[in-house]
């Protein structure tokens, strides 16, 4: 065996620090990989929740805006319709001023209206005990001639003031059918409401639906 | 000899210090490389909810747009059906005195016609 010498130790040195250097740029060289990686990682990560983040964000949001939206067509549907309503009544309103002032500009009419408000009181109540005549005039005299061609001169006549019409009551007094201008013209609105405002909302287009 | 094991020792002593100053390194990256990866998921996670808020407000600001113009459009709306009313209720009128009163258009048309009239 040879004897080692200083020489040779020189060079084993040299070979042994160059290995220990590879070895020590190898360990770090993987450290910056790894780190590479743990960055990655992160990012990756963090990249994931705060796509999920928005998305949340995002759908809360529309649920939000459908509730805003739907909320402006409801009140707006509600106000469109408060409006087509008073429209009716203020036309209704009109009307019932206009027969009120016709009918005492023109007593026939209001004769004629009288007699068929109590035709119509008959016919539906079948036998009439006893007429109770409501009058805004002064007319009760010519009136209940007009009232006996119609009901009978048995019937029982009396007049008292109120909106042009009569109550008539069967003959035991159980039943009544209340024959009135009033009740004609209420009639009238729920049959005529929806016609007329098909009538004038037709030409108008409907709110968007919601 | 004893020289030439001293030197051997050296080496050896050399060669643990270096690994152990690299391990140290590679440590010392590591913890550089968490802190700044942390850094940079908090960052991104700060931006994402700023975005996120923004996103949201965004679409509720649109939403509120629409429903203003929703509303705006009924008002107009409503405001065309009474001008329409308005021009059309001697017709109306006649429509409901011709039913109440049981008569026809040309007598219904002369009552509406003198009621306003006067």
């Amino acid at each position: 065996m040879r004897k080692l010498l200083l020489g040779d130790i020189s060079r084993i040195r040299e070979a042994a620090l160059e290995e220990a250097r590879r070895k020590a740029e190898e360990i770090i060289s993987l450290a910056k990989s790894e780190a590479e990686q743990i960055i990655l990682k992160y990012r990756m990560e963090a990249s994931r929740k705060a796509r999920e983040l928005i998305d949340r964000a995002e759908r809360s949001g529309l649920e939000e805006a459908r509730r805003i939206e739907s909320e402006a067509i409801r009140r707006a549907k509600l106000s469109f319709s408060r409006v087509k309503t008073e429209i009716m009544e203020s036309v209704f309103s009109r009307a019932w001023n206009v027969i009120r002032k016709a009918l005492s500009e023109n007593p026939e009419l209001k004769y004629r209206i009288l007699k068929e408000l109590i035709s119509r009181g008959v016919r539906e109540l079948g036998e009439v005990g006893m007429v109770e005549l409501l009058l805004e005039g002064e007319e009760e005299e010519k009136l209940m001639k007009i009232i006996r061609d119609i009901v009978g001169g048995e019937v029982k006549i009396s007049a008292s003031r109120g909106p042009l019409g009569a109550v008539l009551y069967s003959p035991d007094g159980r039943i009544y059918v209340e024959a009135t201008l009033r009740n004609v013209f209420e009639d009238a609105k729920r049959k005529l409401r929806p016609l007329l405002l098909k009538e004038v909302v037709g030409v108008i287009s409907e709110l968007p639906q919601g | 000899m004893s020289e030439v094991l001293r030197e051997l020792r050296e080496i050896d002593e050399l060669i643990r210090r270096m690994e152990e100053e690299a391990r140290a390194e590679a440590k010392r990256i590591l913890k550089l490389a968490k802190e700044n990866a942390e850094k940079e998921r908090l960052a991104i996670l700060r931006n994402a909810e700023e975005e996120a808020r923004r996103v949201k407000e965004r679409i509720i600001e649109e939403a509120r747009r629409r429903a203003k113009s929703i509303m705006s459009d009924y008002l107009e709306r409503a405001e065309r059906l009474k001008e329409y009313v308005r021009k059309r209720e001697p017709y109306l009128i006649k429509k409901v005195v011709m039913e109440i009163l049981n008569i026809g258009d040309v007598d219904a048309e002369t009552i509406v016609r003198r009621y306003f009239e006067d």
